[in-house]
């Protein structure tokens, strides 16, 4: 069955991998889908959703026939503090119905899906595949090195490989990281009867939320948790900025069994059995940290590429995917896999409306690592906002005016609250 | 965060262990002399590291593969690679 030789190689079969593959393959060139996993979606982790609009470009009308657990009709954003929430929230009915908006997904379902869809379409799909080196002739890559020894050959290699990305840094694309550039999650993936998910979180059958936490969940530490309600499970994850996690001493998985003892979450998950842990990184470099997106004979998409922007990954990783592999169709084309003509690739990414969102996302990362109590200071005033509102005291009414007043102006100055709330808004963007 | 110790992740997870560690520290002295702190024994998501009679113990066994503790130590003395195909974490949802 194995050929030695394909007009691209694509290395993991994630979102950005099977999307690069399809696209080739439905463009009539040979292709090889490596994957590392015993099958594609067993390494990997995310919150999580897929997003309708961009996953329907690549497979119309998916929810047909794609795994998918939930159409998520609720999102909210938890500000907790140790026995309070303050909770901001969206309904949405209209998004319980085609076309829909997005979606809850379990990974090990769905990339193995996508990659399925890839195979179909004609893609060589080779599981339990371990890419140790691309292999050069003179500065343009010529194909792979398997983890056995062997070698593939190929006019292009599309490094879809994650987040880790040793091949990209091994090609000299992307310098080393740092710990600024990295956020850690660990997840919990836990069992629970249908119908109570429903009951619990008021939804109707097929219908999902989302809760964003920040606050108490991190303990001070900059970070995030979230749960997502899938068909008989809840996926739970927490963490937060590697540099952060290792100077308070952290761990993400200590930071989710902290978060699952809140009361208000503890009531929402009580007898639910834990099925799978996980944990995963996520490139929060941002615009600066982009490693350089093609080079002679390779494109670098998904993750590897360090496509994430705000909430937004899975969905970017499949449009990267699309983009590059257009462009190795078009070098094909051509007869020339240089730089050169792969950079329409990078082209594209450049001009599209997610680069423009992490260009101005650009101080997110600076404002985070100098004010790494944004989110814990944000989520105190408003629930101590919240106490002083609520509570039903023997005062008038102008009294209670200035008791709010008092708190807001205690915690810190009113301009720095205002700025933490208007920015915690802005940034809330961990998943 | 101490009354969480007891609990260990890796209760609810398949790994196919690779005969062949993928992880090792470069310099153990490095650890002993430099490091006063060794963070990779608190963030690293599946506790491979530990620190046990004046040595780095790396226990790859444990390994989920998130790729951190290559990053995180200072001293780069961590080498840290992916298992062989097939083998490591099989995540089953």
């Amino acid at each position: 069955m194995n050929k030695n030789h394909y007009d691209a190689i694509v290395v993991g079969a994630g979102p950005a991998g099977s999307v690069a593959a399809l696209t080739l393959a439905k463009n009539n060139l040979s292709v090889a889908l490596l994957e590392r996993g015993k099958f594609p979606g067993s390494k990997n982790m995310f919150g999580g959703t897929i997003y309708r609009e961009t996953t329907e470009k690549i497979f119309p009308a998916f929810w047909h026939d794609a795994p998918v657990e939930r159409a998520v009709v609720r999102d909210e954003a938890w500000f907790m503090e140790e026995d309070s929430v303050v909770n901001m929230g969206f309904n949405g009915l209209r998004f319980a119905k085609e076309p829909y908006n997005k979606f809850t997904v379990l990974r090990a379902k769905f990339d193995k899906w996508m990659a399925e869809q890839a195979r179909k379409a004609g893609v060589h799909l080779i599981c339990g595949t371990l890419v140790r080196h691309v292999k050069y002739k003179g500065k343009k890559a010529i194909g792979v090195v398997l983890d056995d020894g062997s070698e593939l050959g190929a006019d292009a290699v599309v490094l879809a490989e994650g987040v880790t990305s040793l091949l990209t840094k091994e090609a000299k694309l992307r310098q080393d990281y740092t710990p600024h550039q990295l956020t850690l999650y660990a997840q919990e993936i836990m069992e629970l009867d249908s119908k109570i998910i429903e009951e619990r979180f008021n939804l109707e059958k097929d219908q999902g939320a989302i809760i964003g936490m920040l606050g108490y969940p991190t303990a001070g530490a900059i970070g995030k948790a979230g749960i997502w309600t899938n068909k008989n499970t809840l996926s739970m994850i927490a963490g937060g900025y590697l540099w952060d996690l290792m100077q308070k001493g952290l761990s993400p998985d200590l930071l989710l069994q902290r978060t699952k003892q809140h009361p208000l979450v503890k009531r929402l998950i009580q007898g639910a059995k834990v099925v799978q842990y996980k944990a995963h990184m996520i490139p929060k470099g941002g615009y600066k940290a982009l490693p350089k997106l093609c080079s002679d004979g390779i494109v670098v998409v998904g993750d590897a590429a360090g496509m994430i922007s705000g909430r937004r990954g899975t969905d970017l990783a499949m449009l990267t995917g699309q983009f590059g592999a257009q462009a190795i169709v078009q070098a094909k084309a051509k007869g020339d896999f240089t730089a050169k003509t792969l950079a329409a690739y990078a082209n594209k990414v450049n001009r599209s409306f997610f680069l423009k969102d992490m260009k101005a996302g650009e101080q997110t990362v600076e404002y985070y690592h100098k004010n790494p109590d944004a989110d814990y200071l944000l989520s105190k005033t408003l629930n101590d906002l919240g106490y002083a509102y609520f509570s039903e005291g023997l005062v008038t009414s102008r009294e209670k005016t200035q008791l709010i007043t008092n708190t807001i102006l205690s915690e810190q100055p009113l301009a720095k609250t205002l700025f933490d709330l208007y920015n915690g808004y802005k940034y809330w963007e961990a998943f | 965060m101490e009354k969480y110790a007891a609990y260990d992740p890796l209760d609810n997870l398949l790994i196919d262990v690779d005969d062949k560690p993928h992880i090792y520290i470069i310099k153990q002295t490095t650890c002993g002399n430099k490091c006063p702190d060794h963070s990779c024994t608190n963030f690293c998501p599946s506790r491979v590291f530990s620190w046990e009679g004046g040595k780095l113990a790396v226990d790859y066994t444990r390994c989920v593969e998130c790729g951190a503790c290559q990053y995180s130590c200072i001293h780069k003395n961590i080498h840290w690679e992916y298992p062989r195909g097939g083998f490591g974490v099989v995540y089953l949802y």
